[in-house]
């Protein structure tokens, strides 16, 4: 199946009024009071080289749009957020940005998500929205990588040389210590002692 | 070469340990500033600890800066002692003998201090703890560590073998120094009395450490290299990083060698035995050296740059035409060339003042080229950096940053100093022992048989 269709596909699988979902965003907090709350939608396009991501922005209350407000887009990577774009939403409460087609998927699934987010703005609740998109890049197989000094067991060969390498250095000036003691040693036992010839 | 008179052989003496604990004017303003530039960075380095590294320039692109570009100049700086106690032990170079100890000691304080910058280097030091705990023989920063905590202890014991009968000489000379200054030079002596069975065992001490302190010197410097040259970076991603490390290094530690002995030959009115022949030769030495590494530059840099692949372009525009274009062109210009053809012209090479400035041409270029090696290559990853917060694509230190660098230098240049208001700065018995064999030309001093004492020497 071409790519470009595969990922048609998904993207209209989870481009019908995508998610809003909450993230720990709905809570209220001290800071919210006095903030309007706001629903977040997320559509996703592509054409050849980039993805196309879409977020209309809507007062919770009353569902007419919300312009002049800041949102950022990211994608989940594994410990974090890694930022693809940012926009300012028009009188139709909409903001698009693009990033590019090949972008990596995070797991094997070859999927990755996106979020879509309005931060610490002033008259708006912070609200998230999240797209699941298929990548068409193939997330690297897990096997096992030949350079096998980066893994996490060193090789017998190099543990072995490593110490071997140390161990004789080591030796060496220990056995210098031993001279400096024999040389202590063959002094005459008055000028050690007395301090005088 | 007959004997050296007694007469003469105290009065080498006599002139050498006059250095010895001597407070000279200039040099305790020097010691005093330096020492407040060292506090200066000890306070910086603390709010550092206090408030992390965010008070650096330091971002996720360029995570190392100052600290380790400064950490690889202390390392290069360090293989002059190998070079002057052990490759020109072994090609026979009589002229080195005055130099000896200095040379040691320059890798001494160089070794301390490239051990302390990685830990500057750390948000969290305390953690360097894991690292003996919990660290892989496969990572090359395990091996730096071994490799400079083994070149320091090296160097401990290379220096401290040819002060011994130096100890002796200051254990019955310095007879009105304080008693408990006595006991040290007792001790330190080893109970040394010059008799068959002491000499042959220094000698055999001496020519053991001078075999095994040079492929400890190199690794050092190798590693260093490897910290860089093993990890996937345009720049970075190249073969000749050890030999290129290894061979900045002889020419840094040259340069900066040439700088100290002027200044110790000029503040310690040692002109006896620091003579126009050491600047030649040491000017010749740093010649060849540099001619070396600006050969290894061209590989280095005009190989990609004449192909000028898609990873590699970014930086090498960067360093060529872009931001980071004038300090390139003078480390190659000024730091390389100039000096380069300065040093080739014998007149000016037996000229100590312009083998100086050469040297201090090559000293700057080399620390900035450190400089040049470490951040601009991490501020060009292979992977492009995309919508960056701003200020992590680009690397301007901070005040905390230089103040931490500047006292590091300090220290270093302060140890130096405190090393020798305590030990002679010329070995004395190898020098006699060098002019009986050789005779003063060989050694490149001046004619012991006319010696007078300097005035102010003699106490």
């Amino acid at each position: 199946m071409p790519v470009k269709l595969n990922i048609l596909i998904v993207l209209l699988a989870f481009s019908i009024p995508v998610f809003s979902q909450n993230r720990g965003d709905t809570y209220s907090t001290d800071e919210d009071a006095g903030k309007k709350a706001a629903v977040l939608l997320l559509q996703m396009g592509a054409n050849d080289t980039m993805h196309v991501a879409t977020a209309i922005l809507k007062d919770a209350a009353t569902s007419g749009p919300i312009k002049n407000v800041d949102v950022t887009f990211y994608v989940q990577r594994s410990f974090g957020l890694m930022k693809v774009g940012n926009g300012t939403t028009d009188t139709t409460g909409t903001a698009s940005v693009e990033f590019p087609i090949n972008t990596r998927a995070s797991d094997k699934s070859q999927l990755f998500t996106l979020l879509v987010k309005v931060e610490d703005n002033d008259n708006i609740r912070d609200v998230t929205a999240q797209a699941v998109v298929r990548s068409n890049i193939p997330f690297p197989t897990n096997e096992a990588v030949p350079r096998a000094l980066i893994g996490s067991k060193a090789p017998w060969w190099m543990v072995i040389s490593f110490w071997a390498a140390v161990g004789s250095v080591w030796a060496f000036f220990l056995y210098t210590l031993l001279l400096i003691y024999k040389i202590k040693k063959s002094a005459n036992y008055s000028f050690t002692t007395n301090q005088k010839k | 070469m007959d004997k050296l008179h007694q007469e003469i052989k105290n009065s080498i003496q006599r002139e050498l340990l006059s250095t010895v604990g001597r407070r000279y004017r200039r040099e305790t303003f020097w010691v005093l500033f330096l020492a407040m530039i060292c506090v200066g960075g000890t306070i910086a380095w603390i709010i550092q600890l206090r408030k992390g590294l965010g008070v650096t320039a330091m971002r996720d692109y360029a995570s190392w800066g100052l600290y380790i570009s400064l950490l690889f100049f202390f390392v290069g700086v360090s293989l002059i002692g190998a070079l002057v106690s052990s490759v020109l032990r072994f090609s026979g170079a009589k002229w080195r003998y005055p130099l000896i100890r200095i040379a040691e000691a320059v890798t001494l304080s160089s070794i301390f201090f490239a051990g302390f910058m990685p830990v500057l280097d750390m948000g969290r030091p305390e953690r360097l703890y894991f690292l003996i705990t919990h660290g892989r023989i496969q990572s090359p920063i395990l091996w730096d560590v071994v490799a400079i905590a083994t070149y320091f202890i090296g160097s401990v014991i290379y220096f401290y073998l040819p002060l011994i009968p130096d100890m002796a000489i200051m254990r019955d000379k310095l007879t009105d120094a304080p008693p408990r200054r006595r006991k040290i030079f007792r001790f330190l002596a080893m109970g040394w009395e010059g008799n068959h069975r002491q000499k042959y065992f220094l000698k055999k001490a001496m020519n053991i450490m001078s075999v095994v302190i040079l492929p400890v010197a190199v690794s050092v410097h190798t590693i260093s290299a490897w910290l860089i040259a093993l990890t996937l970076r345009p720049g970075w991603n190249t073969s000749i990083m050890g030999p290129y490390f290894v061979f900045g290094a002889l020419m840094a530690g040259c340069a900066i060698m040439i700088l100290i002995i002027a200044k110790l030959r000029h503040g310690y009115r040692l002109e006896h035995y620091l003579t126009p022949k050491h600047f030649s030769n040491l000017g010749m030495l740093l010649m060849a050296l540099t001619v070396f590494y600006l050969y290894l530059n061209l590989n280095k840099y005009g190989v990609p740059a004449f192909k000028m692949a898609k990873d590699e372009r970014g930086l090498l525009n960067d360093l060529f035409f872009g931001h980071n274009a004038l300090l390139f062109w003078f480390t190659m210009i000024a730091g390389l060339v100039i000096p380069v053809i300065m040093l080739s012209i014998k007149k000016l090479r037996q000229s100590i003042r312009w083998v100086v400035f050469a040297s201090l041409l090559v000293l700057l270029g080399a620390l900035i080229n450190r400089y040049l090696i470490v951040t601009p290559n991490m501020l060009h990853p292979f992977i492009p950096i995309q919508h960056a917060q701003p200020g992590f694509t680009i690397y301007n230190p901070t005040v905390i940053e230089w103040t931490i660098t500047a006292s590091s230098l300090a220290g270093f240049v302060l140890l130096i100093i405190l090393l020798f208001k305590l030990f002679p700065v010329i070995t004395m018995w190898e020098v006699i022992e060098g002019v009986e064999k050789n005779g003063e030309e060989q050694v490149g001093i001046e004619d012991l048989s006319n010696l007078q004492i300097i005035q102010g020497h003699a106490s």
